[in-house]
């Protein structure tokens, strides 16, 4: 399958369409929530639509002294990272930017996440989201070189750091068959930089909320946003490197990708309902002295692999 | 490079989202006005600003994470060549990363890893 | 307008400030929220709502009113006294909050500055003295009250007198020292001259905010050097601590407790913990500790806080089951047996919050077998177990001790 770039028109589009399914993201976290509360689930299906009414009608608040510009940069980064990420993934046949560095350019943006929620909690000028803040960095520490390694095991494989490379390389079989570490490592890593589910220290309700301790209306509603657009990217991403991108049997190979982001992000969705909050002090051993080496094997198997066949 | 012209107008869809989002939130809102506000602690009023020198007690681990990182600008071209150099760029780059490796042992080692 | 009203109506946030003994009043008032698939807010900017449940003391209703000033509006605040009282205080601010023209206002009548509050070491509120007027009377401070040990009385701790928190921003003389500046760089404190200063032997007279003619932004000092409290730093950095009460106005934490914190980046190098105690006696039969309720209640608490939401929600559901009658047994033991084999959990919980006879994996075991134990911790114990600790764990500790406030000390641990 040869993926070929579209004209820049389509970019509002592109942006749309990952918007809607984050939006998917939010009701089916909405649903899960109501069901384990014992409520209707038709309510929950609103959750999105109601906190967003909620968050417009409700006030800003600017702490005294916050570092405002800052505070403001660091909420809306999220969103603005995701979006950006989006534009490398092939959407079947077609993509919006056909970047030779496709894979360094999805892990720029990531690496940008920590600047993102770090001013969102410095910004403030309050000692919960301070703290908070801090808190991302260190877990940051520790998932960042796994999801790096994890990001350069596709690209050994397909020889490429192309986006559109990577999914015909996988026209035989699909590179999580091959290289499950580097697919779970990837989807931890996507989770934790979405600072969702067991990587969420930084916006606990054991702090107050953390970094959102002090954001209220508009300010809250862009993280929080942000961080479904931030899941919803990283599945598409994930889909594209790992589970075949537009590859697949009857179906138009666009549909093929959202089918497969719409599963791989369910899943991701889901399991904040499963698994408690890692604390990223306690991460940074298992991190840096089981993950690291087992991704590393990882992408020694593959690069053995890739040479092997020549 | 359109590639490159997709991505800024995507960085302008993004800003000028957010700006139109400020917007429609300063007619939805209760007032446009931000509520001014001491910080959030559960209640009292400060003793001092929280922004401070702020002790950062993981920040040895923050070292280790850059060594492994500028290695990371051999890693993505290197990833685009296994195939064409062959044995020689796999027993070097991994003999490179086990030497890194090392290091994390020594950093273990060292207590760089557990900061509370 | 009307259908952002009706929508925002439908996950209103509530945020909960629970007195000593209003234990009872506080689970109805949960399940009431949860009911009508509302929920419970993180903090005050997180919340539609304010609910008091019980009559708070002074100094405890001085928090409240600084809470409620942080709400950003639109915003309602209810008190109940009584589980009775809470589905007629939930529909009475429900109407509030819908009601848009009462909201806008609210929001154009509230002032231009933002509430001052008191400092959490003001004891005078509420006394002849000072009838909350701001705190502005620093005579009144406990001697070294960020020390754990009440009777080593600091040097120099009356230089605070010169950082009176009610000063206004206008009346300072640091002309090129505005808010302005403020927002950036200046943080640095480069002006300083803390390099000069040598940790070991330097006394909270030294550190006098005031003699070092430091700005104030808004009325609030810069952050210092802790003194005595300061732990060395191996590379001779001159690090700030922060001085953060804990309580009573903070969800998932026990009722009416304040923990005064010293913090060094994110670790308690001093704690001092107090109760602040209600208005009046509370109702008997008011607090939940030592129920089978209590136990779910306190299970729910620290798996809160553990990040657990959604067994959390399963555990507040079987205590609402146990405050009307029999626990569902089938749903007690899926919800055990899952917490126990959550590996990620007990790592997280493994070695926090030591006591004799365990840590807090072992006290939520108890709690989720309803098997007994129980051990007296004074508050002055308390203070010392969370000192060195990182303010996550020490929210972890507190949760796993469900400290029972509404009786004087020693305060039980656990249910027995």
């Amino acid at each position: 399958m040869t993926v070929t770039q579209v004209s820049a028109g389509w970019v509002p589009l592109a942006a749309a369409l990952l918007l809607t399914v984050a939006t998917a993201a939010a009701a089916l976290d909405g649903v899960l929530a109501a069901r384990s509360a014992g409520r209707p689930l038709s309510g929950g299906l609103l959750t999105p639509a109601a906190e967003t009414a909620r968050l417009f009608r409700q006030r800003r608040r600017t702490t005294i002294a916050a570092d405002l510009p800052l505070q403001r940069i660091g909420g809306a980064g999220l969103l603005t990272a995701a979006l950006l990420m989006v534009v490398v993934v092939p959407f079947g046949r077609w993509t919006v930017a056909d970047m030779a560095v496709g894979v360094v350019w999805f892990n720029a943006l990531d690496v940008l996440l920590w600047a993102a929620l770090w001013l969102a909690g410095w910004g403030p000028n309050s000692v919960h989201p301070l703290v908070a803040g801090h808190r991302f960095l260190a877990q940051a520490l520790s998932y960042e070189l796994p999801l790096m390694f994890a990001l350069t095991t596709p690209a050994v494989a397909a020889g490429s750091l192309r986006l559109g490379d990577l999914v015909a390389a996988q026209a035989g079989l699909w590179f999580m068959v091959w290289m499950p570490v580097a697919f779970v490592v990837f989807c931890a890593g996507v989770v934790a930089f979405s600072a969702w589910g067991p990587f969420s220290a930084a916006l606990g309700s054991g702090a107050a909320g953390g970094v959102l301790a002090e954001s209220a209306g508009v300010d809250r509603w862009l993280v929080t946003a942000g961080r479904y657009a931030l899941l919803t990217a990283g599945s598409a991403f994930g889909v594209t490197a790992f589970l075949g991108g537009g590859h697949g049997p009857l179906l138009p190979a666009w549909l093929w990708v959202l089918v497969k982001t719409s599963l791989l992000l369910a899943v991701l969705v889901a399991l904040r309902r499963r698994l408690p909050v890692v604390r990223p002090e306690r991460l940074a051993v298992p991190a840096w002295l089981v993950v690291l080496p087992l991704v590393l094997l990882q992408l020694l198997v593959v690069s053995v692999v890739v040479v092997a066949r020549g | 490079m359109t590639a490159y012209l997709s991505a800024a107008l995507m960085l302008a869809v993004a800003v000028g989202g957010v700006l139109a989002l400020y917007a429609v939130h300063r007619r939805t809102a209760v007032a446009a006005r931000p509520l001014p506000t001491l910080p959030f602690l559960s209640g009292w009023r400060p003793t001092e600003h929280a922004l401070s020198r702020f002790e950062a007690r993981w920040y040895p681990l923050t070292l280790l994470f850059l060594a492994f990182d500028v290695e990371m600008l051999y890693m993505y071209p290197w990833a685009t060549v296994v195939a064409q150099i062959g044995v020689s760029a796999v027993v070097e780059m991994f003999v490179f990363l086990g030497v890194l490796m090392a290091g994390v042992l020594w950093a273990w080692r060292e207590g760089a890893l557990e900061w509370v | 307008m009307g259908l952002i009203t009706r929508l925002a109506a439908r996950r209103t946030a509530v945020l909960v400030a629970e007195v000593p003994g209003w234990g009872y009043t506080r689970c109805t008032l949960e399940q009431r929220v949860r009911s009508r698939g509302w929920r419970l807010a993180d903090s005050p900017a997180d919340a539609d709502l304010l609910v008091v449940c019980g009559e708070p003391g002074p100094r405890f209703a001085a928090a409240v009113e600084l809470v409620w000033a942080q709400l950003p509006g639109p915003r309602s605040r209810v008190q109940a006294l009584d589980p009775a009282d809470v589905a007629a205080a939930l529909d009475a601010a429900a109407g509030q909050l819908a009601d848009e023209a009462t909201q806008r206002q609210d929001a154009q009548d509230r002032p231009a500055g933002p509430a001052q509050g008191v400092p959490a070491t003001d004891t005078s509120v509420g006394t002849d003295d000072a009838p909350g007027d701001g705190g502005a009377d620093a005579d009144a401070r406990p001697p070294a009250w960020d020390d754990p040990h009440p009777g080593a009385v600091h040097e120099g701790e009356q230089g605070h007198h010169d950082t009176d928190p009610t000063q206004e921003h206008g009346d300072m003389d640091h002309g090129d020292m505005d808010h302005g500046d403020m927002d950036h760089g200046d943080m640095d404190h480069g002006d300083m001259d803390h390099g000069d200063m040598d940790h070991g032997d330097m006394d909270h007279g030294d550190m006098d905010h005031g003699d070092m003619d430091m700005p104030m932004p808004g009325g609030i000092p810069l952050a210092g050097g802790g003194g005595a409290d300061q732990l060395p730093d191996p590379d001779q950095l001159d690090l700030d601590v922060l001085h953060v009460p804990l309580g009573p106005v903070l969800p998932h934490w026990p009722a009416g407790l304040l923990l005064h914190t010293t913090l060094q980046g994110e670790l308690v190098v001093a704690a001092r913990a107090e109760v602040l105690e209600a208005a009046r006696t509370p109702p008997a039969g008011g607090s939940l500790h030592g129920t089978t309720a209590g136990r779910w209640d306190a299970a729910a608490t620290l798996l809160a806080v553990a990040g657990w939401s959604d067994a959390a929600t399963a555990a507040v559901r079987l205590r609402d089951a146990a405050l009307t009658g029999p626990v569902p047994e089938r749903e007690a033991q899926r919800l055990a047996r899952r917490v126990r084999r959550s590996r990620l959990l007990r790592w997280s919980l493994r070695g926090v919050g030591v006591l004799p006879e365990g840590d807090a994996a072992d006290r939520l075991g108890h709690w989720l077998s309803g098997s007994a134990h129980g051990a007296p911790i004074t508050l002055t114990e308390l203070a010392d177990l969370v000192t060195g600790l990182d303010l996550a764990t020490v929210r972890l500790v507190v949760a796993s001790l469900d400290l029972d406030t509404s009786v004087r000390e020693p305060v039980e641990v656990g249910a027995a």
